[in-house]
């Protein structure tokens, strides 16, 4: 059944690329029947991490969790595609996956270093989405929350985890527990769902087990709404579609938060598209698709796009990586908002 | 079995491939080419991931072969036409060639009618899946055969319809599948079969001819060329595109079930009921065996046989189905259990996990389906069941009837074991085949209802259909000369 919704079949229309069909390959790769051959190995990467295969799996099997495995052997055999190698060796000299802009490094360094809650900033958000940073940041300030975030920040180590490189995960996962214990927190708030699933599921898999609370910051937001903290006031009368991120609707099973974070704003409309809630479909930009089929992402992308521009040319999800997809691949024609955007236009000034 | 040394990079295989050719095909560099030039690079390939990835589908033995590390059969390109201009293109190319070609959907039969047993083009139609139109009017959809059939179930619903069809495959076959098996859906006692729901056809014939049926409710014009096609499994052409009827989404559902001594009664219910013209969408019976597997907490059920009812359709009609089925079960004899059991179908009916949960634990397993007339019914029931109980190496073999109509109805056998000491799980498979199969026809049923003819019945074909076999094969033979349609199977070529 999990052939239905997997988009990489969806826009490839190749039964190698099927969740069952990968699972072949990679049974025969693993049983030493098949070559680590460059095919084999793109199949093995060609998963957009997005879990609909378990959502409808029977046994609640994930392709691209089982992939993990295969991934991991492809770098111990040396056989990784040269601009994963680039990709992973630039995160661990960096630190991040992209450069964090300006804005972000210096809304950082000005913002307390010790709370009880942390701004965790990912790095899709620090680079490209420094709004969503800046409006985290401001519904926190409006709340009187006090909160920290972290000077030279390291990425969650999602991708490197992603790509089967399991010992650079590893080093991002002990170092972020290390800043974790020094911040003091007790609660970590990510504004991307890709960072909560990696520190909240993840790392306990590793051994490195957290002592703070992790939460999507939908997650956050609406808990300072039913404390009273913030008070959505000032109306927006617009209409707007929500698209759930993969990982927070599938893998953190958060569907209720952020719809009942937006639909607080007086006035706003908010619908849904066909496939939502646990049912979504990946923007495209997921997992470790885009580094070897570009191509294949970016059909993914045009067909919930059309899906979602069918009901409104005005979006809201809650993940930076879905709103920076959706905005590259039709400049100007939709206009896409984080919860973080919307909510705080409904507060009125402090 | 030999080692085929087809295709790309033979030396490094380490797997063995089932059905084997002797020799590398001829040409390969040339034909890829061609077959680039007429489609456009990126809609083929000859890459050993895909090779392998389209040596299947879900007959049971060749999932069987694939636990094992063994690849049932490799076709030497993969294709992915976008028009039915390009298919006809594709169909003369293989015959200029000499090259087998082999349509494929999604790969959901059950019966090795995919497996590309001597090489050749796998023509992937899953590009070809759009919805050209839906007439509400006329109460029909038009429709690409690559479409995947949830995806047509939804946009139709979407659109405030229904097609009626929804087999246990519906999340991972296409249209062109059905066509190809005449399939049966669960609703199928009230919407028919996908050959009585089919209106037209478009299909590309095995020379390259394109033939379009006409669209109109019904025509006297001489014999129904195109429903050759029905059931044909790819070796009489491809099919591009369909009409379909389609019928308002049900207003309205009814559910019911009812418990039987035997199936007897039971049977004699459903007859009834279809006899005075009334037609639930679903009828599901299940023999004592399987009511135990299916509906253990059912306790009015416990022993007994459990009839399962779902009437749909507009509420004045179906308050009357219901009405007059109750009547009749009760008055043969059945005792309401409400309904649970009906809701606990509808939430596991797409469930096919138990031959994933088996097989890789060596049982050898698989599903029968076959169909009646009510007079010999229960005599083939009991034949069939003793069939393959009476099988070395057989612990189970147990029934539902699943799809009826008011001339008789389709069992639904399952069988499982494990092979006795000697004996291959390819030779305990065959065994139990062979002999549901003889029982089958010696007790005058139809050898297939829904899944079809592929390699697993290939044999008993001639005995199914008497001297209409000989004239399949003259009709093969003036349509496909060069055999390139699908070769291999159904026993056309024996």
């Amino acid at each position: 059944m999990c052939r239905f919704a997997c988009p990489v079949l969806d826009a490839e229309k190749s039964e190698s690329t099927s969740p069952s069909g990968k699972m072949r390959i990679a049974y025969l790769m693993e049983t030493d029947k098949l070559d680590f051959s460059r095919d084999a190995v793109e199949l093995m990467y060609k998963c957009a991490g997005c879990s609909a295969c378990q959502f409808w799996c029977p046994f609640e099997f994930d392709v691209g969790d089982l992939s993990l495995g295969v991934r991991e052997d492809i770098v111990d055999k040396n056989k990784v595609p040269p601009a994963v190698v680039r990709l992973v060796k630039d995160l661990e000299k960096n630190r991040r996956l992209y450069k964090t802009s300006s804005h972000v490094r210096d809304l950082t360094e000005n913002n307390p270093k010790e709370a009880d809650v942390l701004f965790f900033v990912g790095c899709t958000s620090a680079a490209q989405r420094p709004e969503v940073v800046n409006s985290t940041a401001e519904i926190l300030k409006r709340a009187n929350v006090d909160f920290a975030m972290i000077s030279g920040q390291w990425c969650c180590g999602a991708p490197a985890e992603f790509f089967g490189f399991s010992e650079v995960f590893r080093q991002f996962a002990e170092r972020n527990a290390e800043n974790f214990e020094k911040t003091g927190c007790k609660t970590v708030i990510c504004d991307c769902p890709a960072c909560a699933y990696i520190l909240k599921e993840l790392y306990p898999l590793k051994d490195i087990k957290l002592g703070q609370e992790i939460l999507h910051s939908s997650q956050f937001f609406l808990r300072l709404i039913k404390e009273g903290l913030v008070k959505p006031e000032l109306p927006d009368n617009g209409s707007y579609v929500f698209h759930d991120p993969c990982l927070l609707a599938r893998k953190l099973k958060v569907e209720s938060d952020p719809r009942e974070v937006l639909t607080s704003v007086p006035g706003l409309k908010l619908e849904e598209p066909r496939f939502t809630g646990k049912e979504t479909w990946c923007c495209g930009n997921g997992g470790t698709l885009r580094m070897v089929s570009p191509k294949t992402a970016k059909k993914i992308t045009n067909r919930r796009l059309q899906e979602l521009k069918s009901i409104s040319n005005s979006i809201i999800t809650a993940c930076p990586t879905c709103e920076v997809t959706f905005r590259d691949a039709v400049a100007g024609e939709v206009e896409v908002f984080d919860v973080s955007e919307i909510l705080l236009k409904s507060l009125t000034k402090a | 079995m030999k080692r085929d040394v087809g295709g790309s990079s033979p030396s490094q295989r380490r797997y063995e491939v089932v059905y084997s050719r002797p020799r590398k095909l001829a040409g390969e560099k040339r034909i890829f080419k061609e077959l680039s030039r007429l489609l456009g690079p990126e809609n083929v390939s000859n890459r050993e991931v895909d090779r392998i990835s389209y040596s299947r589908d879900y007959w049971l033995l060749a999932s069987t072969w694939m636990i094992k590390g063994k690849v049932p059969a490799l076709p030497d390109f993969i294709v992915w036409p976008e028009s039915t201009e390009q298919v006809s293109e594709l169909v003369k190319l293989a015959n200029k060639e000499k090259i087998p070609i082999i349509p494929f959907g999604e790969g959901s039969g059950v019966v090795g009618g995919t497996v590309p047993v001597q090489g050749g083009i796998i023509i992937d139609m899953k590009k070809m899946n759009k919805i050209v139109n839906i007439d509400a009017t006329n109460l029909l959809v038009t429709v690409q055969p690559g479409i995947n059939g949830m995806t047509f179930e939804r946009a139709l619903n979407d659109a405030g319809f229904t097609c009626g069809h929804i087999p246990q495959s519906l999340y991972c076959s296409t249209l062109g599948g059905w066509l190809a098996s005449r399939a049966a859906g669960q609703f199928s006692t009230k919407y028919g079969k996908i050959e009585d729901i089919i209106v037209a056809i478009e299909a590309v014939l095995p020379q390259g001819e394109i033939i379009r049926s006409k669209i109109v409710p019904r025509t006297s014009t001489g014999p129904m060329i195109e429903r050759l096609l029905l059931g044909s499994e790819g070796t009489l052409g491809v099919i591009t595109e369909a009409t379909l009827k389609i019928w308002p989404y049900p207003e309205k559902r009814a559910l019911r079930s009812y418990a039987f001594d035997y199936l007897k009664p039971a049977l004699e219910a459903v007859r009834r009921i279809l006899a005075r013209n009334v037609y639930p969408a679903v009828v599901r019976l299940y023999d004592e065996l399987e009511t135990e597997r299916h509906f253990l907490e059912v306790e009015k059920a416990r022993g007994k046989c459990l009839l399962v009812l779902l009437m749909e359709g507009a509420k004045e009609l179906v308050e009357l189905e219901e009405k007059v089925s109750h009547g009749m079960c009760l008055e043969e004899g059945g005792i309401e259990c409400g309904e649970e059991p009906v809701q606990h179908w509808l939430k596991t009916r797409f469930d096919v996990t138990h031959s994933s949960i088996y097989l890789p634990q060596g049982f050898v397993g698989d599903t029968i389906e076959v169909a009646v007339t009510w007079d010999k019914a229960l005599n083939l029931y009991d034949s069939m069941i003793k069939a393959m109980r009476e099988t070395d190496g057989v612990y189970l073999a147990s029934a539902h009837a699943s799809h009826f109509y008011p001339q008789g109805v389709c069992f639904y056998f399952i069988f499982g074991g494990i092979p006795t000491e000697g004996v291959k799980p390819e030779e305990l498979f065959m065994a139990v085949w062979d002999n549901a199969m003889r029982a089958c026809l010696d007790a005058g049923g139809t050898i297939s209802h829904h899944h079809g003819v592929g390699l697993v019945r290939a044999k008993w074909l001639k005995e199914e259909l008497g001297e209409a076999f000989n004239v399949l094969k003259r009709i093969k033979k003036t349509l496909d000369p060069n055999n390139i349609m699908n070769p291999g199977k159904m026993g056309l070529e024996k």
